[in-house]
């Protein structure tokens, strides 16, 4: 795939790194003097192009017009919405995509400005920051679904409650499977009648509300 | 007529001035406060101080009566933004916008807005009375 990402700070940098490494083709465009030292020390020079993206001659020198993403990641809403809304209508992007700097802008992103997917990313933070508070030991693996969905993992303590009760008898959150136990270094595959011991590791995919009562089920205490 | 007018620089302040004397009911956004001194004392319309692609602070100010909405910040983009919110959402029928940097041109014209190239107009109107000293008019 070919991605345009508009504005090279630590987003669309460390974006355009990953993207690379996919084997995707990726041209960052960065006219900041500063920023841009920076980026050739992070980005092979054929991926940067030197210029002001919302400049259509430094769009169009880009490529915009063969891209199959265009990323928006500028320091400045209303320039990531207009360029978003640009690539759409003026170059036929097929997919955009545009980070949220200020949240109380979030409502313009959206179709209104031709925006796909939109990450508002103090929000995204806030939410994962305010589950992990509440799970105290059950770790987070991998997030699914901008962080709407979760793997996480938890080793049972000894007196937690699921301790001793068969899977198929657990209260088990609505929104939530038990993926795999592991259990003396072998994967046990989880089955109604498996009742859980000590030391168990579970691994389980929950939403954010499953994960606070997966917690209450398998972390210590047991209350 | 109502009008809603964005950024109360000097252009912006000039504007809202010379509405508010011919009669006009005007309301004036910007998110500095300190931007309204630069209003003469005779403008008694209304001033608000926020942030104006915020959410309701356009409706707030009561956008979707206005037969008119002027966006001459100094930065395109939220003139673009604030133009095209006014215009796609809001319905406001008369929708002019202040492009800054001439490099911004071709983004207002996808958006379709009407707009005044105060600086290309400036330096291209200077560059003719230079060139043609006998044609300045109306000074």
């Amino acid at each position: 795939m070919f991605v345009v990402v508009a504005g090279g700070g630590r987003t669309g940098a460390q974006l355009a790194r990953y993207l690379l490494e996919q084997r995707h083709e990726v041209q960052v465009i960065e006219h900041r003097k500063d920023v841009l030292a920076h980026l050739h020390r992070e980005l092979p020079t054929e991926a940067i192009y030197e210029g002001n993206a919302t400049d259509a001659r430094v769009l169009q020198g880009a490529g915009i017009e063969r891209a199959h993403v265009l990323t928006a990641c500028t320091a400045e809403d209303a320039e990531n919405l207009s360029l978003c809304f640009v690539a759409r209508e003026r170059y036929k992007v097929p997919r955009t995509i545009a980070c949220i700097n200020n949240p109380r802008n979030a409502w313009l992103f959206d179709d209104k400005f031709r925006v796909d997917v939109a990450l508002n990313q103090s929000d995204i933070l806030a939410k994962l920051i305010e589950q992990e508070m509440s799970l105290g030991d059950m770790m987070t693996l991998l997030k699914l679904r901008k962080g709407r969905f979760s793997l996480v993992g938890e080793k049972i303590p000894a007196g937690a409650r699921a301790v001793g009760v068969a899977l198929k008898d657990l209260p088990l959150p609505k929104n939530s499977v038990i993926a795999a136990i592991i259990r003396g270094g072998e994967i046990v595959i989880p089955r109604g009648p498996l009742a859980f011991a000590a030391d168990d590791e579970v691994l389980a995919i929950v939403d954010a509300d499953g994960a606070a009562e997966l917690a209450r089920l398998f972390g210590p205490g047991g209350s | 007529m109502f009008i809603v007018i964005v950024g109360c620089g000097r252009v912006g302040s000039e504007l809202a001035a010379g509405l508010y004397r011919k009669g006009h009911q005007v309301t004036i956004i910007d998110h500095v406060g300190s931007s309204f001194e630069h209003l003469p004392p005779d403008y008694r319309g209304r001033t608000i101080e926020a942030e104006v692609l915020s959410e309701d602070v356009l409706k707030n100010a009561g956008v979707e009566q206005a037969g008119g909405l002027a966006a001459v910040t100094n930065s395109d983009p939220v003139n673009a933004v604030v133009g095209h919110v006014a215009r796609s959402i809001y319905g406001v029928p008369n929708v002019v916008v202040r492009n800054y940097d001439p490099r911004w041109k071709p983004l207002f014209e996808a958006f379709g807005l009407d707009m005044v190239s105060s600086t290309a107009w400036g330096a291209s109107r200077i560059e003719e009375l230079l060139e043609r000293p006998a044609a300045a008019g109306g000074r």
